[in-house]
């Protein structure tokens, strides 16, 4: 019973970060992976077999909380399929302006520090809260 | 619609005359004298002065549009009069400006990646393995007197296990190269070279890549035969061809594994028989293969393979070569030095990429079955939907294909045309190296399809990251711009009205 609880647990935080990656095609693929992996396992008995596979999804829950706080320092632009607010940046009233801008910018130099300091924490709870 | 792209490519044609007629006029320089290959090879014409050319012509031409419109309608500007849909007459004026005003993307997106044979995107999971090597583990991996060595060293070697693992070879069997390009370069020449007292034949394939049919007549000019396949209408090699081309006095026969611009899947295992009991070496580019369909080099009797990094989710610089051990494949290094990697390719290794490499054929061997299904499940969505438009067409095998290439012809649409309407979609519409030309791709010429058809031809290429999402939004975007530009050609209109173009007598101006 203890170790079904404890796969709850991972598969939920490897959602949770897979959530944070800021490249829309990862993010997309990190949530698909998991979700099929768990999926694939979910009726496995052997308990060392178990145990493998428990290793291995920590090993990956590693993986994406360093790959996440890497993929927030170089941002990008949006996808065009991912749906947001765009347009020319005018800076006029009323019109659209850029939600985040391309590559290093200084908010996000500014907020390295700080991202870099807090790294199990929530890194930007209005990012990670968009995206779910 | 064909009218603007006509004249960009004669004004091109010209600049071209130009240059030469100015070239055998003169005398040569001293710097062509010095190097005379200069003048005798002449790959791909430069793009920087055909495209200056093809965007003063297309801006002049709407020039003149816009003039003869406000003269003719008493002072009204193209952009005030209203043509219905939304549209103005701006669009009508010509049909390049039309496909500006249709397919502005807006600021501050991206396009959609769907162009997976040219590169992938590094996965976060290589990425992660190659962190550590570009901070802290910075030992050269030849050193053997101190432990910064000996730790590169060992990730070195289990990133060549892995790579071996995932084609079915020894481990020692695997040479790192900067590329597949390097790869295949050094497979064909080296062998070539190494057996010249008795082989001097070559047989290769029309629809090969550019770096093996280059490295092929570059050895045509040391003095070797070179035998260039034909292929079949859907792709594949002719086996009883290829058994009647082998002589006494062959080398080698090159033939790709996975085609870059159409996806098919060539027999291999049938290829390596026949090679291997006419005693002839068999080498294969499996840039495209490997990673994405099974392989394995002792089934299928592979004796030399071309193996790419960033093909498989890895990083960019970083390929290798498989040469087999039993029977022995021996083969003249291109790069001599140091000795490293059994002396075939001198030169210190890129730890970091070597391992990124590793860590990507890791990945892809248990992923496979995974990805494979995945990619086969929208490479299906995205098929079905491109063929039930009118007038499309499916090029290459339908069935021994990887699913991950997808090439369709839009007949009555000018590819390039089509490749800058869909500016919110990255695609090509033929391998990398050659976009940079409007030449039709010789791939396609090579199957027998018409001029036309291979200018009208685009390839979708789907890979691991790839979502449903895309796939419905590149089909909705496809299908919106194919009958856009359809609209505006009169070949379109001809066709709707049941003329068949063959019987057309084009007037000659």
């Amino acid at each position: 019973m203890e170790t079904a609880t404890q796969a709850r647990s991972l598969y939920r935080s490897l959602l949770r970060f897979s959530n944070r990656f800021a490249a829309y095609n990862f993010r997309e693929y990190a949530r698909r992976r998991t979700r099929d992996a768990f999926r694939e396992h979910k009726s496995e008995e052997d308990p060392r077999r178990i145990q493998e596979l428990m290793h291995k999804g920590l090993k990956e829950l590693q993986v994406i909380k360093r790959q996440t706080v890497v993929s927030q320092f170089f941002q990008m632009d949006r996808l065009v399929v991912e749906g947001q607010a765009s347009g020319r940046q005018t800076g006029g009233e009323g019109g659209i302006t850029r939600q985040k801008d391309t590559g290093l910018v200084l908010e996000i130099l500014s907020s390295r520090t700080e991202v870099a300091g807090n790294l199990s924490d929530d890194i930007s709870n209005t990012k990670a809260g968009s995206w779910n | 619609m064909a009218a603007p792209a006509r004249v960009v490519r004669s004004a091109a044609a010209s600049l071209c005359r130009s240059t030469s007629v100015a070239r055998s006029l003169s005398r040569p320089s001293p710097l062509l004298r010095a190097m005379p290959h200069l003048q005798a090879r002449c790959y791909v014409s430069e793009s920087g002065k055909k495209s200056a050319a093809a965007v003063n012509v297309s801006v002049e031409n709407r020039e003149i549009d816009t003039q003869n419109f406000i003269r003719k309608t008493g002072g009204l500007k193209p952009s005030e009069v209203s043509i219905g849909g939304g549209l103005t007459a701006d669009v009508k004026m010509s049909p390049a400006a039309g496909i500006l005003k249709a397919t502005r993307t807006e600021e501050g997106t991206r396009p959609i990646y769907l162009d997976m044979q040219a590169t992938t995107p590094t996965d976060p999971r290589v990425l992660d393995a190659m962190l550590p090597y570009f901070t802290g583990l910075y030992g050269n991996p030849h050193s053997r007197t101190h432990a910064y060595g000996w730790e590169t060293e060992k990730a070195t070697e289990e990133a060549r296990a892995h790579i071996a693992r995932l084609i079915g070879a020894d481990p020692k069997e695997i040479i790192f190269t900067s590329g597949a390009t390097e790869s295949n370069n050094m497979s064909i020449k080296g062998l070539a070279r190494f057996y010249k007292t008795h082989k001097k034949h070559i047989i290769t394939c029309q629809t090969e890549h550019k770096c093996v049919l280059d490295s092929c007549r570059h050895l045509q000019g040391e003095g070797f035969q070179v035998t260039y396949l034909p292929v079949q209408k859907n792709g594949f090699v002719d086996l009883k061809e290829l058994e009647a081309a082998i002589r006494p006095d062959t080398a080698l026969v090159s033939i790709m594994t996975v085609n870059n611009e159409i996806g098919v899947i060539q027999p291999m295992a049938e290829i390596g028989k026949l090679c291997r009991s006419r005693k002839v070496f068999f080498h294969t580019d499996g840039a495209q293969a490997v990673g994405k369909i099974p392989i394995d080099v002792n089934k299928m009797n592979i004796d030399l393979m071309s193996i790419s990094g960033h093909k498989v989710y890895g990083p960019k610089g970083i390929g290798a070569c498989y040469v087999r051990r039993r029977p022995r494949v021996r083969i003249e290094p291109l790069i001599s030095g140091g000795g490293q990697e059994r002396g075939l390719r001198s030169g210190t290794l890129a730890p970091p990429l070597v391992i990124g490499f590793g860590e990507a054929c890791r990945i892809a061997y248990e992923e496979l079955a995974y990805d494979h299904a995945r990619v086969s499940k929208l490479s299906k969505r995205l098929t079905d939907g491109l063929l039930e438009m009118e007038h499309t067409a499916l090029n290459g095998d339908p069935l021994a294909r990887y699913p991950g290439c997808v090439n369709v012809s839009f007949a009555y649409v000018e590819g390039e045309s089509l490749l800058m309407a869909l500016k919110d979609i990255a695609l090509s519409s033929g391998s990398a190296c050659t976009s940079a030309s409007l030449e039709p791709s010789y791939v396609l010429r090579a199957l027998g399809s018409s001029d036309e058809n291979a200018h009208s031809s685009i390839r979708f290429g789907i890979g691991r990251f790839t979502t449903e999402q895309e796939i419905d939004y590149v089909l909705k975007a496809v299908k919106e711009r194919v009958t856009f530009l359809r609209e505006l050609s009169p070949l379109w209109e001809l066709v709707k009205e049941g003329v068949d173009l063959n019987t057309i007598e084009w007037s000659q101006h």
